[in-house]
C-alpha cells in the first residue's frame, strides 16, 4: 500500500456513519482520495457505494463522522448540496438523471450554472454582457460536447430524451464536466452497456482523466475498474474492506468473500 | 350566425388569455414544488385591487391618460403580486417543503383564506363589489353587429404578449432554464449547482406577476371586481393547468384557451348558458381528472412526481 500524501489529497473520510433507522449503510468509513487519480469503489449491491456518494454531496445527512474536501479543507457536511457543486464536486447517477425535456445542449448549461452570473433581473432584460456570458457559455458547451466525437454534439439541440442509453450515459459525464469540477464522481458509468461501449467509454474517462481531473468512480465491471483504476477502494455492509491496486484488492480473501461467498474461498 | 360565432371567438379569446396567464402560475408552482397553490386564485384577485387602486391614486394625482393608467395599473399589480408571492413561499410554503403533497395543498388554502378575509375586512368597504377603472369602456370598433372593444382588442393583446415574454423566459434565459430542470428532477439539479432556493423565489416571482396582470384584465374587461372573485378563477386556473398537463407551461396556455371555449360555447349554443358556464368548466375538470389525470397534451418523458 503506497503511503498516504497529504497534500495530494483531494477528498478525506473520517468514521463517517449512516444509520438509516438501525440499518447502518455506511459505518465509520476512513477514506482518502488522491488528487490527479482515477480511483475506483467495488462492492456488492447494498454495500454503501451510492449511498457515500450521496453523503459526499450532502444529499442525505450525515449519521457522525467528517467529509473534507480540498486544499482548503472545506467540510462537505455542513454545505448545502448546491454549492458542493460550486466547491468542486459534481457527479452522474447509477440510474441516469439527465433532464430530459431539456435540450442536450441546456443539459450542459445546467451543469454550467454556478459559472453563470447575471440574476434574475440581467436574464429579464439580457444587457450585452448578459448576452455575451450566454454566448461564451454556449460555446463552452460545445467545446465540451465536442470531447465525446459527433456523438452528442450531432444531437445538441435535440431533446436529452432522443439520446440513445449510451450517449446519455455520456451525456450525464458531459454534464459533469462541465461544472469544472476538481473531482468527478462517477456512479456506475458503464451499467448497462455491451463489452464495445465499455471499452469506448473506458476511453472517454481516460481523456477527461488526461484533461486534469480526479475522479471517484464506482463500478461493477471489472473491466473497466482493471483498465481505469489506479487505486481501489472494496466496500461490504458499508465498511471499507481492502484497498490499494486492483490486483491486490481483487484477490483480497474479504472481497473474495464478499462478492462470492465463504464457500467460494474454501474451494 | 357567423358574426356570433366571430363575437364568441372574440370573447373566448379575452377570457382565454385571463385563464391562461393564472393557469401558467399553476403549472409552474406545481413544477418546481409539487404544490397545488389554491392561494394563487387570491393573488390574482389582489392584482385586481391594486390595479383598482393605481386607478384612484392616478386619479388623485391629476393623471389623465388612459393608456398610461393602464400601463401603471398592470406594472404595479405585477410587482406588488410577484413580492406578495415570494412572501408566501418564503413564509408559508418553505416551512412545509417537503413535506406530503397535502399538507401543503392544505397550507394553500389556509394562505388563500387569510388573503381573502383580510382584502374583505380591511379594504375600505372590502366586503362589497367595486367598480373598477375603465379608460376606453365606450369605444370600440364595429364589423356589422360583431363588437370588439378597445378593452378587449387591448386585453387579447397583451395576454398574447405576457404569453410571448413568458415563452421567451422559459427557453431563453438560464432563469427559466433552472425551472424547467428543477421541475424534473430537483435534487438532480441541485447537484449541478443550482440553488433551489433562488429557482424557487424565481417562479413564485413570475407566476405571482401573471397572477397579477391576470386580475387587473379581470377588473379591466368585467368593470367590477369582488374580495371573494379569487376562488372561482383559481379553480378555473387549475382546470386549464390540468388540461394541459401540470408541469407543462405550453399545455397550461393551451388548457387556458379550451377552458375559455368551454365557456363561450356554453353561452352560444345552451339557452341561458351563461347561468351554467362554471357548470361545464368543472365538468371538464372532472373528466379530465378521471380520465386523462396527466393531461390532453402529451410531452415526452413528462414526470409527475
Amino acid at each position: 500500500m503506497e503511503p498516504a500524501d497529504l497534500d495530494n489529497t483531494i477528498l478525506k473520510c473520517q468514521g463517517l456513519t449512516k444509520n438509516f433507522g438501525g440499518v447502518l449503510a455506511i459505518n465509520n468509513l476512513d477514506l482518502e482520495v488522491q488528487k490527479g487519480k482515477i480511483t475506483a469503489i467495488i462492492g456488492p449491491n447494498g454495500s454503501g457505494k451510492t449511498t457515500f456518494f450521496n453523503l459526499v454531496m450532502h444529499l442525505y445527512d450525515a449519521t457522525s463522522g467528517q467529509v473534507v474536501f480540498g486544499t482548503e479543507n472545506t467540510n462537505l457536511l455542513e454545505l448545502p448540496t448546491h454549492s458542493i457543486n460550486r466547491v468542486g464536486l459534481a457527479r452522474t447517477f447509477q440510474t441516469l438523471r439527465l433532464f430530459l425535456n431539456l435540450t442536450v445542449l441546456e443539459n450542459v448549461l445546467i451543469g454550467m450554472s454556478s459559472q453563470l452570473n447575471s440574476g434574475f433581473g440581467a436574464a429579464l432584460i439580457k444587457p450585452k454582457w448578459a448576452r455575451e456570458e450566454d454566448k461564451l457559455a454556449e460555446e463552452k458547451a460545445l467545446e465540451i460536447l465536442s470531447l465525446f466525437g459527433s456523438r452528442l454534439i450531432s444531437m445538441c439541440n435535440e431533446p436529452a430524451s432522443s439520446l440513445s442509453y449510451a450517449n446519455r450515459r455520456r451525456m450525464e459525464i458531459a454534464r459533469c464536466v462541465a461544472s469544472q469540477p476538481k473531482l468527478i464522481l462517477l456512479d456506475e458509468p458503464v451499467a448497462g452497456m455491451n463489452p464495445t461501449e465499455t471499452r469506448e467509454v473506458i476511453k472517454d474517462i481516460q481523456k477527461i482523466h488526461e484533461a486534469g481531473h480526479t475522479i471517484l468512480l464506482i463500478e461493477h465491471d471489472m473491466t473497466l475498474v482493471e483498465g481505469v483504476a489506479e487505486h481501489v477502494f472494496a466496500f461490504d455492509h458499508g465498511s471499507k474492506i481492502a484497498e490499494g491496486q486492483f490486483k491486490e484488492v481483487s484477490n483480497h480473501p474479504a472481497v473474495v468473500e464478499a462478492y462470492l461467498g465463504k464457500q467460494a474461498l474454501k474451494q | 350566425m357567423i358574426e356570433t360565432w366571430a363575437q364568441q371567438l372574440i370573447n373566448g379569446l379575452t377570457i382565454g388569455g385571463m385563464y391562461t396567464l393564472v393557469a401558467v402560475g399553476f403549472t409552474l408552482f406545481f413544477g418546481v414544488l409539487r404544490l397545488i397553490n389554491f392561494a394563487h386564485g387570491e393573488v390574482f384577485m389582489l392584482g385586481g385591487f391594486v390595479g383598482l387602486v393605481v386607478a384612484w391614486s392616478a386619479e388623485g394625482l391629476g393623471i389623465t391618460n388612459g393608456i398610461i393608467i393602464v400601463l401603471l395599473m398592470f406594472l404595479i399589480a405585477m410587482g406588488v403580486c410577484a413580492i406578495i408571492g415570494a412572501v408566501m413561499e418564503r413564509f408559508a410554503y418553505r416551512p412545509v417543503r417537503g413535506m406530503p403533497v397535502l399538507i401543503m395543498l392544505v397550507t394553500s388554502l389556509a394562505v388563500g383564506i387569510v388573503v381573502r378575509e383580510a382584502v374583505k375586512e380591511f379594504f375600505p368597504e372590502g366586503a362589497n363589489p367595486h367598480a373598477f377603472f375603465s379608460p376606453f369602456k365606450y369605444e370600440s370598433i364595429n364589423f356589422g353587429s360583431v363588437i370588439l372593444d378597445y378593452t378587449q382588442l387591448g386585453l387579447i393583446i397583451s395576454s398574447l404578449l405576457l404569453v410571448y415574454g413568458v415563452h421567451l423566459l422559459v427557453t431563453k434565459t438560464w432563469v427559466g432554464r433552472a425551472m424547467r430542470a428543477t421541475s424534473e428532477d430537483l435534487d438532480a439539479a441541485r447537484m449541478m449547482g443550482i440553488e433551489s432556493d433562488v429557482v424557487i423565489r424565481n417562479t413564485f416571482f413570475l407566476g405571482s406577476a401573471l397572477g397579477g396582470a391576470a386580475g387587473v384584465m379581470n377588473g379591466l374587461y368585467y368593470l367590477s371586481i369582488r374580495f371573494d372573485m379569487g376562488w372561482v378563477m383559481a379553480i378555473k386556473g387549475f382546470t386549464a393547468a390540468v388540461i394541459g398537463g401540470l408541469g407543462n407551461v405550453y399545455g397550461a396556455m393551451f388548457g387556458g384557451y379550451i377552458v375559455a371555449a368551454v365557456e363561450v360555447l356554453t353561452v352560444a349554443l345552451i339557452p341561458e348558458g351563461s347561468r351554467y358556464k362554471d357548470v361545464f368548466v368543472f365538468l371538464l375538470l372532472i373528466l379530465v381528472l378521471v380520465f386523462r389525470p396527466s393531461g390532453l397534451l402529451k410531452t415526452p418523458a413528462q414526470k409527475m412526481g
